[in-house]
């Protein structure tokens, strides 16, 4: 990790090696991006409305720095941010201190995701930070999920965490008005590769038998969730170019 | 009458000293002088504004609308020609040409206000009149005139043009045919055509007839002149003489072309005058001579009435401004054959030898990259006496081209030893010659062939009063003595067998024989020039390190395919004020100091800028044309005086052009859409959106060497919006100013 935060520093001043005329001299670009996308599914649900799903535009949040290397190429660096919810239901019998004990539960979790990707633009026809590029990110995405509604009242409030790795590509337009705004549109689609079996549980009492593997069901439907609200998103960014 | 007289005396007041004391053996070429007039200065939309504010009020709506959308065009038109370098103003010929015309318009100085001549530098034979009054003289018609007659007769033929409106009529009847108005509502395309080449037809004999009648007859000239002026027309397209080519020009002492080398007979000349004119603009030259024979019922009038000395000066100039016109246009034989004509009356000429070693020195360049062809014109298509000298240049070997080179280059050089443009072309043929062809010392004889013949048959003689005459020894060297007694067929090895008595040329010669061996003996193998003028680098990135440059009239143009004029007038003008906005802005910010040569500045311009501009505009577009054949522009030697007073040896050629396309094929992105649904967002886009390309070019010359420095071209598909263009020309800029790294 530290090597590539010290690799990411070190580049602006490795590019200035290369031939790298940016946007009227300019190379650095601070940006905020809102991506969208549909998701389906349910969101909050009661026991009484099971079943019940719709669609909606979700939306993300992301920050990034943009670095103009070379010619047509330059680096990106982001976070983003997104919230969204999964939908769980179980209804069966749990081993709860070796009593059986008949449980219904409905989880309807929040997961924050928060993400971490730097890759790189390749601009196609014109000269970098402008026009159509394609954009190649390598993603690191940590999400968790919180709140559990269950029908037993003493079973604790479980809380997951999820780790993903991914890949993303993506097409953008970007344009500059006044020679320091820049706005861009973009196509973005990821993969998102769960990370073993890593999760947190913070219980306040040990389970065994179902009840963990309902965890291990949950945490596949977080990844899941993720993983789909990740997958294709339209992007809508505003920078500054300096 | 008395006019005429008064303009000859003020004429002999006026130009003795600056016409007539040319110094012909270092002819400069033709330049303005004086104030530069407003139709080259004035913005596009500024003469177009004082156009439509001259139409007709009276006139219907349609026609104001006609009227103005020709005014829009050909303003357009008329400033980009006058722009162009090749228009001239107050030179001795436009002075001459417009007393002339003052003579045929005699008292009417409303007509004589309106009217602007101006010469034109190109060697086509032909004048033409504009709709807002201005005439254009080509040299190449002054060059062929016989009389100051047959001129007047042109210039009345072209006055009528104007004061009858026949462009602005001309363009009028096509739009109607066009709109299908009136009776032409079911008219075909073909009758069309026919149609508008009827209606320009008449207007053309409505000139001659009009032209002879309102102001040609009444001033004075021989009427004949109308029927002289068509028999020159027929020939024009011929060279201004026809004299039969002798390869006298170029050879000397043993250096003699062997007469292979000439065609037996050259092709007759086959122009008519009675050729089928159905599409073309122009009666055929039948049709004019018979409808002015109906006119003109009476012989006499003069050859000459404003000044005859005048005229002959007047097209001595054209012709020798057609040898140098002819090598701008890289049409080195017709250069050559031009200065042959001129050279019968003055053969030792320093400026007509040196236009013939510059368009000796182009062919042999192009024939040392094979495109000889790119600029010599198969002599089978040519006409008449200089078919021969087609043939020649045709019929040279491998070598020969560039032997005739440098021998013409170099008695060239003995007659003027310390002429720099002289000395120039001589290095440079010395590095083709060795270089290009490897030919070198030894290759070439330093006795005549009669003292070689001689020779030889001095030693066989020995041989046969020799004890051994019959012996197989002797054989041998007989038959070698009869080798070298026989070499008549390699005429060209003799070519230097006087310069091997000059000191300097046998040790140029040395000289660069051994930069050849250098050159091929090194490591890897650099390029074969010894210098590198000429030569271009296309790299992508380059990094000149300069900092002082001009920008030579950029262009911006917007192309609209769905119209019908196809370009969009005054957003081109309006886009091209802010590209210069753009230069300057990126230019600052690496550090690049730019000035501009152009015709349209804030602050005016002057004849001095007007002429270099003239001369820098020529050098540009011939050296574009050579591409990346290492020729040396012709105008080498006229520019030194422009470079030096610019500061700046470094020229930028620059423009920009961005199209908007018509939407194409919407049905199929329709189609294709529903196949794929999720192509339909991008689908809808792609018909909603217009499609633009566009395209920016930018050239740095360097003026002393010729080299193209950088030469970028960029083509993209959209819009030329702000951002894209000067993120553009900001990376030419960077290139320009930056230090190279290695």
């Amino acid at each position: 990790m530290k090597k590539i935060t010290f690799l990411i520093l070190l580049l602006p001043f490795l590019s200035q090696g290369q031939y790298t005329p940016g946007y009227m001299g300019k190379k650095m670009i601070v940006s905020y991006g809102l991506g969208l996308t549909l998701s389906y599914g349910g969101d909050y649900q009661n026991a009484e409305n099971q079943g019940e799903q719709s669609t909606k535009i979700v939306s993300k949040n992301a920050v990034n720095f943009e670095y103009v290397i070379g010619k047509k190429k330059s680096l990106i660096v982001g976070l983003d941010h997104f919230t969204t919810y999964v939908k769980e239901d179980y209804a069966g019998y749990v081993d709860v201190n070796g009593i059986e004990v008949y449980r219904e539960s409905i989880k309807n979790a929040k997961i924050n995701s928060i993400g971490f990707s730097f890759g790189l633009k390749s601009y196609k026809a014109h000269l970098a930070p402008l026009g159509g590029n394609w954009e190649y990110r390598l993603l690191y995405r940590k999400s968790t999920a919180e709140d559990l509604i269950t029908t037993i009242d003493t079973l604790p409030v479980m809380s997951t965490s999820l780790n993903q790795f991914g890949i993303g590509i993506g097409y953008n337009i970007s344009r500059i008005i006044s020679d320091c705004i820049v706005l861009e549109i973009g196509l973005m689609a990821n993969y998102n590769f769960y990370l073993g079996d890593s999760y947190e549980l913070d219980l306040g009492n040990t389970y065994s038998g179902s009840l963990e593997n309902e965890e291990e069901h949950y945490q596949f439907e977080i990844g899941k969730r993720v993983q789909w609200r990740d997958y294709f998103y339209f992007k809508f960014g505003v920078g500054y170019l300096f | 009458m008395k006019t005429a007289k008064t303009l000859r005396i003020l004429l002999l007041i006026i130009f003795p000293f600056c016409s007539f004391s040319q110094d012909w053996n270092y002819y400069q070429p033709l330049k303005a002088k004086g104030q530069v007039p407003n139709d080259f200065t004035d913005a596009y939309s500024t003469k177009f504004k004082k156009e439509k504010g001259q139409i007709s009020k009276s006139s219907s709506r349609k026609d104001r609308k006609r009227e103005e959308s020709f005014h829009q065009k050909s303003e357009y038109f008329i400033d980009e020609f006058l722009t162009n370098g090749k228009v001239f103003y107050g030179d001795t010929i436009t002075n001459y040409c417009q007393s002339v015309l003052d003579n045929l318009i005699g008292d009417d100085p409303e007509l004589k206000n309106s009217i602007r001549i101006y010469t034109v530098k190109t060697p086509v034979v032909n004048a033409a009149a504009t709709a807002n009054g201005i005439i254009f003289v080509n040299l190449g018609l002054i060059a062929q005139m016989e009389t100051e007659a047959q001129l007047a007769y042109i210039l009345a033929h072209e006055l009528v043009h104007f004061t009858n409106d026949h462009v602005l009529d001309q363009f009028i009847k096509e739009e109607k045919l066009n709109d299908g108005e009136d009776l032409y509502r079911n008219t075909s395309e073909d009758d069309k055509l026919t149609e508008l080449s009827n209606h320009s037809k008449s207007h053309e004999l409505e000139a001659d007839e009009q032209g002879f009648e309102d102001y040609f007859q009444k001033s004075g000239y021989n009427t004949n002149a109308p029927f002289e002026v068509l028999d020159i027309l027929q020939y024009a397209y011929l060279p201004v003489d026809e004299v039969p080519f002798t390869t006298n020009l170029f050879e000397h002492g043993n250096y003699q072309i062997p007469g292979v080398y000439k065609l037996e007979e050259v092709a007759s000349i086959k122009a008519v005058d009675d050729y089928d004119d159905e599409n073309s603009s122009h009666p055929n030259l039948l049709k004019r001579r018979k409808k002015l024979g109906r006119l003109i019922d009476q012989k006499g009038g003069k050859n000459y009435i404003i000044s005859e000395s005048l005229f002959k000066h007047c097209r001595k100039i054209a012709r020798f401004e057609l040898s140098r016109l002819h090598l701008v246009n890289r049409d080195y034989v017709e250069s050559i054959y031009n200065s042959f004509l001129l050279l019968r009356d003055d053969p030792e000429n320093r400026y007509l030898r040196l236009s013939v070693a510059k368009a000796l020195h182009g062919l042999t360049v192009y024939e040392s990259e094979s495109d000889l062809y790119d600029v010599l014109q198969n002599y089978e298509d040519i006409e008449g006496e200089s078919q021969n000298l087609y043939y020649l240049f045709d019929q040279l070997g491998e070598g020969e081209l560039s032997v005739l080179n440098l021998s013409y280059v170099y008695s060239l050089k003995k007659d003027f030893p310390e002429d720099e443009a002289i000395d120039k072309l001589y290095k440079r043929a010395l590095e083709l010659l060795v270089f290009e062809n490897e030919l070198v010392l030894d290759d070439f004889y330093s006795v005549s062939l009669d003292s070689m013949q001689s020779q030889a048959q001095g030693q066989k003689d020995s041989i046969q009063e020799n004890h051994r005459a019959n012996s197989k020894v002797a054989k041998i060297k007989n038959k070698e003595l009869d080798f070298q007694a026989g070499d008549a067929d390699n005429y060209w090895k003799y070519a230097f067998v006087e310069f091997f008595q000059d000191d300097q040329f046998v040790e140029d010669m040395e000289d660069m024989e051994e930069d050849f061996e250098e050159n091929e003996n090194s490591g890897n193998k650099k390029d074969k020039k010894k210098n590198n003028e000429g030569n271009d680098r296309f790299s992508d990135n380059v990094c000149l390190d300069i900092h002082q440059a001009m920008v030579i009239t950029p262009k911006y143009l917007n192309l609209d395919q769905r119209d019908e004029d196809g370009i969009k007038f005054f957003s081109s003008e309006k886009n091209l004020l802010e590209y210069k906005e753009i230069l300057n802005q990126t230019a600052k910010l690496v550090d690049l100091d730019l000035d501009y040569l152009d015709y349209k500045t804030n602050r005016g311009i002057d004849d001095i800028t007007f002429n270099q501009l003239a001369i820098l505009k020529s050098w540009v577009s011939e050296r574009m044309n050579h591409v990346n054949h290492p020729v040396l522009v012709s105008d080498f030697d006229n520019i030194a005086e422009a470079v030096e007073s610019l500061g700046s040896p470094y020229l930028i050629n620059t423009g920009h052009l961005s199209l908007r396309e018509k939407e194409a094929d919407i049905f199929l992105k329709l189609c294709g859409s529903i196949v794929v649904p999720i192509l339909i967002p991008f689908a809808i886009y792609d018909i909603c959106t217009p499609d633009y390309s566009s395209f920016s070019y930018f050239f740095l010359f360097d003026l002393n060497t010729g080299n193209a420095l950088m030469a970028e071209y960029n083509g993209y598909d959209n819009k030329d919006s702000k951002d894209y263009v000067k993120s553009i020309v900001y990376n030419y800029m960077l290139q320009v100013a930056s230090e190279s790294k290695e």
